[in-house]
This record gives C-alpha cells, structure tokens and sequence, in this order.
C-alpha cells in the first residue's frame, strides 16, 4: 500500500487503496467478459492548501480517479475519505457537505456552461441548491466572484457565447468558488487555451487558493504546468501510481523509467538546448487497459525491462538515498547501489 | 539540415507573397509573405484565430466557403494557384503538396481500411497498377514506423491507435513524394510520448525526401525542436520572422517576447506566478489602427497607436525580421 500518511490526521482527502474496475459486456446475458482496470489500487492524500497533481497520458486511469474522488463513480474497492467521512458511504448532512466542500474545475470551458443561462444564475445557482440566501444576495456574491476571478459584475446577464474560451474557464471558477469549497478537483483546467491566456488562469488559480485556502487535485497531462503549480506530484500509468513524492523531488530526480521517458519527450522551448537534449522515445503505444501486461505495467514499452519484471507488479517503495515521501514502483530503479541505468 | 544546401537562385517550392484573406470583411490574414525552401521546416506560430490555419487553407486552396483569397500570390513549385482553376489545383493536392491535421482520427475515412486510402493518394495522381500501388502502400506503412505493415493494410482506423492514425495520415501525404508538406497542429491531440516519435518521424522522413515542411502549430517547445525558421503571427500578420535560434535567443518583437515569457518550463521554478500578457487578442472585425498588438504592449508609444509598423530586417541580422517602431527595444521587457 503507498501513500502510508505520516500524521494523518491532517489530511482533508485520503484515497486508499482505490480500484474503479469497469466491465466490458458481451454475450446473450450482457455478463461482464472482461474488465478494464481503469484505477488499480491508488492511494494520494491532500492537505488543506496543498495542491497534488495527477499526471498522466490518456488512459492512465487520472480521471476515473478525480471522479471517484468526485463520488461520479463508484470504486471496486478502497475508500476516499474526505475530513474523516466516506464520499461514497456517506448520506444526509454528511452527504451534502461533500457536494458543497468538494468542486470540480472542467478542460472545456465551452462545455461545462449552459448556454441559455445568464452566466451570473450559473455561478449563483449552486447557492440556490445548497442555502438559503435571498434571490438578491445570490446575485450580490455571483456578481462579486465575477469581480474576483477578474470580469465586470456587469457580465451576470450575458449568456455564454459573448464570453471567450479564457473568460469562461474564469466563470467555470467563479461557479466552483461559489459554496466556498474545501478541495476543488481540476480536471485538465488550462489544456484547452491559448498560451497567454492558459498563464492568465494558472496564475488566477493560484491566487484564490492562497486566499482560500483551497486544496487542489490537479489533473493534466501537461507536465510543464503541473511543475508550475503543484506541491507534490504522482505520474500514473495504465491505473497504477507508478512515482510519487514533492514535486522539487520527482521533477528533479525522476527516478521510474516512465518518468524519465516522460520529462525527456517534452519539447523545450529554446532550440539550442533541446539540440542537446537526451531524450528517450518509447516504442509503442499504450497496452489495452482490459488485457494489461502481467507484472509491472510498464513492462512492455520499458527501456530497462528484464524477464523478471513480469513477474509482478511492483510496490511503491521509498527512493533509497532521497526523501521518504518520494517513493517509485519499480524493479530496478530507486533501490540505490547498482541501478542500471537507461 | 540543409537550408541551404540548394543552390539559392533555385526557387523555393514554397512562395506566399502579401497573401490577404477576408472573412464577411475581416482581414484574418493581411498580407502574409512565407517562403518554404526544399528541405527546410518552417514553423508558423501564434495563438487561435491568428490566421495561421487559414493561410495554410489558402496555400491548399481549402479555404471555407465564407473565406476568399483577395490579394496576393502563392506559387507551388514556381506556378501562381491563385490564378488556378480549382481542377488544377485538385491535381496538385496530394501529389505535389499535401497536408495533415490535428485530428488524424477524424482525417481518415472510418469505413475504408486504412490501406486502401493510402492506394487511393497514389492511384489519383500516378498511372500505377493495383498491384504496384499495393506494394507502394504497404512499403510506406512500413517506413512510417508501423509495425507489420501488412497486417495494417487490411485494418480500419477503428483498430488503430491516434498515434497510429497520425502515421497513416503521414503515410497518406507522402505517398506521392510531394515538394510541400503542410503539417497543422500534428500532434496537438496527441499524448507526450507519442508526440516525440511522430515528431522523430517527420523529421527523419523530410530530411530523407527533401521535402519543404510548414508546420503549424501554438506549441513553442515543438518550434524548438523541429523548426530552421519561424515566422510569428498576431491577428492576421506575420510580426517577427527569423531563423529559430536567432528568434528564441533575441525576440525583436514585443509580442513575441511576452508570449515566449508565459510559458510554463517543466525546468523551471515551481509555485511562483507566470508572466502574462495584459488584454485579450482583438476582435478582427474592430482591429486597433496602427499597430494591431498596440492595446497590449507595454513599449506602445504614439505612433503604434497611428501607423502600422512594416516588417524590417535587424540591423546586424538581415535575416531576422520584425514589424515593431521599438524593435531595438524589446529586450527591456521583462
């Protein structure tokens, strides 16, 4: 089991020993033939304040875990505990104290609102389900969070389509803001803007996170923005945490091959150095998450790969010589001593 | 790589001189003029609705119905399409010219297998049999890093990943060996590590045929690692064009500056603020007059406001270009 909490007591979000297994029917009776592992025994904890990212390419099972995190989806097995409650067990007051504690944050700004609504009823409607404040201090707090994530109060009445892909991902904020949330979940938040304005927002959510004191969940596959915002990080692979630790540690020491892999594939931007960079690019494509490679599952994409490495997947392990929160599930690297290299 | 490995008299298959293109009275491209010589990645960059895509619609002669070519000339392989009827230009498409997209899924016919729509490339431009075609076909599935290329042949885009789908869209456009290849955003949709070899592949694949890439795309770190030169646009106009180096180690162009400073570094420091651009890109139906970056720059000064500035070369580097009266200055900005 990783993610072994030291004091945890403090941590508003604990995720145990996740798995959220999806089933593939077929035949006359629709019986379930196989099973997509999505998330396969995921363990992250998030203190107040603290920003933990998810990183991942498509498939690595990131999402499914911010939706279980969410309650959106049931887990096979685990437990998320958020302040000490089960989100998945939990009902009445502690139910609803979930959906106002706990927010989500979209990739597609121009999804997630309705398009007929006046953007100010959008961000005042979660006030209106969750309290029991007036019609006219709903639109008060709608038009002063319109203010805080940097728009006019005098945008409440205008529908969506007057609003550019930047200001309505800062709407989308304003919504997520309005029940004043604990811990907001932010599903790949900038990957669908512009450059100048994905800056705009990294530096917008930082911000209210200092004022509020929120916790962020953080899920992107865009590892230049997660080094960017993120306290601590876990790189996941086709369901599993394949490296944890703070952010410092695993950027600058990346200790899984995959880690490896995936800091050297991104392009940096200054041609003189990139000329020199060593990068390693994998073969192959990702393993079809319903039939995964016995043993680790990296194994079959992995520049290191020896024969034993099917044999099981491995455990998250303390990187010898490194911090103890930085932890690897691999075979051969972080064991310290002979590692072989790439 | 070899830009200049031809001699230089020799004209570039790619030529774009004062292109302009209007939507419903909107300039979104306003007087592009591009070079793309025989061998050479030029990469053409900015944020959404600059004009980049459309002037590579233009080149293709795709450009959507709203959208018409109102001045200027493109020339491929040295004869001017804008004064081409459109069979003309359906024969030069595929065989001397070629392009890929962002989403190389949706690009591929989802009832066809894959291997018949790369035989259907060739066979609309060359005068092969069925089966020499065939061969061709899984010949360049094989070069495009496909493993067991027969196989592929006979499967539908369905079977294949996006990674895959991209080569095959690769294999389609170079089937015919064209002068120019128009890549837009091709890898924007793709994870990380498939983008490295898709990038590996395209490189590896021109510098083997010679052939003139333009690449669009908003990603300065896939600029870094495959473009020779680099031309930056802002609302419709080219604002600073310059071998890559010279562009990434001195920007001559507040715009340029500014957005090479906002982008986060997987190098960089962590949990500080980022640099940002002050303002929002301007509507193109309501251009600021003068210089159209003017309302977000902070050298503006009044004559950005009154006169837009023309493209010229740096004093010490004829071939780094910029369209800004305060070039000299740019590296102020912090």
């Amino acid at each position: 089991m990783s993610g072994a909490v030291t004091g945890s007591g403090e941590a508003l979000l604990r995720v145990e020993g996740l798995k959220v297994h999806f089933p593939i029917r077929g035949g006359v009776f629709g019986r379930p033939k196989r099973w997509v592992h999505a998330v396969d025994d995921v363990s992250l904890s998030i203190r107040t304040g603290e920003t933990v990212a998810l990183v991942g390419e498509s498939g690595c099972g990131k999402t499914t875990t911010g939706q279980a995190v969410l309650g959106m989806t049931t887990p096979s097995a685990g437990r998320v505990l958020f302040d000490g409650v089960d989100v998945h067990a939990a009902q009445g007051d502690e139910r609803r104290m979930i959906r106002r504690d706990i927010q989500i944050i979209f990739q597609d700004p121009f999804a997630s609102l309705n398009p007929n609504m006046k953007v100010g009823e959008s961000i005042a409607e979660p006030l209106l389900i969750h309290t029991d404040m007036s019609a006219a201090a709903r639109r008060t707090e709608a038009e002063s969070l319109l203010e805080r994530v940097g728009l006019r109060a005098s945008h409440y009445d205008r529908l969506p389509d007057q609003f550019s892909g930047g200001q309505r991902q800062r709407i989308v904020i304003a919504r997520a803001l309005a029940l004043r949330p604990r811990l907001i979940v932010c599903d790949e938040p900038v990957s669908a803007l512009d450059v100048s304005v994905r800056s705009q927002i990294m530096n917008l959510l930082m911000e209210l996170q200092a004022e509020f004191g929120l916790a962020y969940l953080f899920i992107s596959h865009d590892l230049s923005v997660v080094r960017h915002l993120s306290d601590s990080v876990a790189v996941m692979y086709l369901g599993h945490i394949v490296e944890e630790g703070p952010s410092e540690a695993v950027f600058f020491n990346p200790t899984h091959p995959y880690t490896e892999a995936l800091l050297s594939a991104i392009p940096y931007p200054d041609p003189a150095y990139q000329a020199t960079r060593r990068r390693i690019v994998l073969s192959g494509d990702l393993p079809d998450p319903s039939d995964p490679p016995a043993g680790c599952p990296f194994v079959s994409r992995c520049p290191i790969a020896r024969g034993d490495c099917a044999a099981g997947p491995p455990a998250l392990e303390p990187v010898a010589g490194a911090e103890p929160a930085h932890t690897v599930a691999c075979f051969y690297r972080g064991k310290g001593g002979a590692a072989p290299a790439g | 790589m070899s830009v200049t490995a031809r001699a230089p008299t020799e004209e570039a298959p790619l030529t774009v001189r004062d292109l302009s293109v209007h939507i419903e009275g909107a300039p979104v491209v306003d007087g592009v003029t591009l070079d793309v010589r025989a061998g050479e990645t030029v990469a053409l960059v900015g944020e959404s609705g600059c004009g980049k895509s459309m002037t590579a619609l233009a080149v293709m002669g795709l450009l959507p119905p709203a959208a018409h070519v109102d001045g200027g000339t493109i020339r491929i392989n040295g004869s001017d399409t804008t004064r081409q009827a459109e069979h003309a230009m359906q024969r030069l498409r595929g065989d001397k010219i070629a392009m890929i997209f962002q989403e190389p899924v949706s690009s591929l016919n989802p009832l066809m297998r894959v291997g018949a729509q790369i035989v259907e490339a060739l066979l609309s431009h060359r005068r092969i049999d069925q089966q020499a075609a065939r061969r061709a076909a899984i010949e360049m599935i094989d070069r495009v890093g496909i493993p067991d290329p027969e196989t592929r042949f006979r499967q539908y885009p369905f079977e294949l990943s996006g990674g895959m789908c991209q080569r095959v869209m690769i294999a389609i456009a170079l089937i015919c060996e064209p002068a120019i290849l128009i890549a837009d955003e091709p890898t924007t949709a793709l994870d990380v590590t498939i983008q490295a070899q898709i990038l590996d592949l395209m490189r590896a694949l021109t510098d083997e045929t010679g052939t003139a890439l333009l690449l669009i795309t908003h990603d300065m770190g896939v600029v870094a690692d495959m473009a020779d030169r680099v031309a930056v646009m802002y609302a419709g106009r080219i604002v600073e064009t310059a071998p890559a180096r010279a562009l990434f180690a001195r920007q001559r162009h507040p715009y340029t500056r500014l957005l090479l400073g906002t982008i986060p570094k997987v190098e960089g420091q962590g949990r500080t603020l980022l640099p940002t651009i002050e303002g929002v890109v301007p509507d193109m139906r309501e251009l600021p007059v003068g210089c159209r970056f003017h309302p977000r720059c902070p050298l503006a000064g009044p004559r950005c406001r009154q006169e837009a500035p023309p493209l010229a070369a740096a004093p010490d580097d004829p071939a780094h270009e910029s369209a800004c009266w305060f070039a000299d200055r740019v590296g102020e900005i912090a």
